[in-house]
């Protein structure tokens, strides 16, 4: 009876999520994907060729490209359950999901002031965009 | 909090090194261990401070476009910070999953039974 109780906790706990959830690639597929379509954008502000709002039609696809990449990813990452009562990795799992709605939400104010006023270059728009997604997907590889 | 209702940095670096001071005094042990992994991010939020007070100042942008940029900052580097807690647990797993690969190797060695196959993968 003790050797079964001892095997059978062995097999539940390794290679559960104990503190994180597992690497998942298709979740860092849809991340790298919206952060790349983000950065197409970030770069055409930074070289000055999205100063005006006119710009955006020339951009569009990259916001949309990019906001459904990471809605999806976000998907994915919210669709983890972790194991029972095993709350750290619920908080990791959360924060994954934060991460990657972080980097959408800045797409999606960067899409506003585009529309709207145009980007100027070297304005400090570019770099929350660019670290919040590249965060975001830094956080999925870290479960690697 | 300190008083920076006379904080006028005069430029990039200036902003920074006075940032990093008060990171320093403030949250010195989280600085110190994170610094490596996100010191990179902070210096570029910084200067991303430092572009949207000079746009705002030379006329560049609107007060509408200057107060999203700091938003969308402020944002971000909330995220920083949060993701070094995420760096905590993604090293705790690591850890766990090295010490049970250990362990069910030494079982697997001398037993032949093959505990833990997510961690334990003996080519055929």
């Amino acid at each position: 009876m003790r050797r079964i109780a001892t095997l059978s906790l062995f097999v539940l706990l390794p290679g559960c999520a104990l503190f994180a959830p597992p690497y998942d690639p298709a979740l860092e597929d849809a991340v790298a994907k919206g952060n790349e379509h983000a950065g197409k954008v970030t770069v055409c502000a930074e070289l000055g060729l999205c100063a005006t709002p006119e710009s955006f039609a020339d951009q569009q696809d990259n916001y949309t490209t990019a906001i459904a990449s990471l809605k999806a990813g976000k998907v994915i990452a919210e669709g983890w359950e972790p194991p029972r009562f095993n709350a750290t990795a619920r908080r990791a799992s959360d924060l994954i999901v934060e991460q990657i709605d972080g980097c959408q939400t800045s797409v999606i104010e960067l899409l506003t002031i585009h529309r709207e006023e145009g980007l100027a270059p070297g304005v400090g728009l570019s770099q929350p965009v660019d670290i919040a997604c590249d965060l975001a997907l830094s956080s999925v590889q870290l479960m690697k | 909090m300190p008083d920076f209702s006379n904080f006028s940095p005069a430029g990039v670096d200036d902003f920074f090194d006075a940032f990093t001071g008060e990171l320093t005094s403030v949250a010195g042990e989280w600085w110190t261990t994170n610094k490596s992994a996100v010191g990179g991010y902070v210096r570029a939020l910084a200067e991303a401070s430092a572009q949207t007070q000079n746009a705002l100042a030379e006329g560049r942008i609107s007060a509408n476009v200057a107060d999203q940029a700091l938003r969308m900052q402020q944002a971000t580097f909330r995220q920083t910070i949060r993701y070094t807690e995420l760096m905590q647990y993604a090293l705790a797993q690591k850890v766990v999953d090295m010490l049970f690969s250990m362990v069910g190797w030494a079982i697997f060695n001398k037993t032949g039974v093959n505990l833990f196959p997510e961690l334990v993968k003996p080519e055929d």
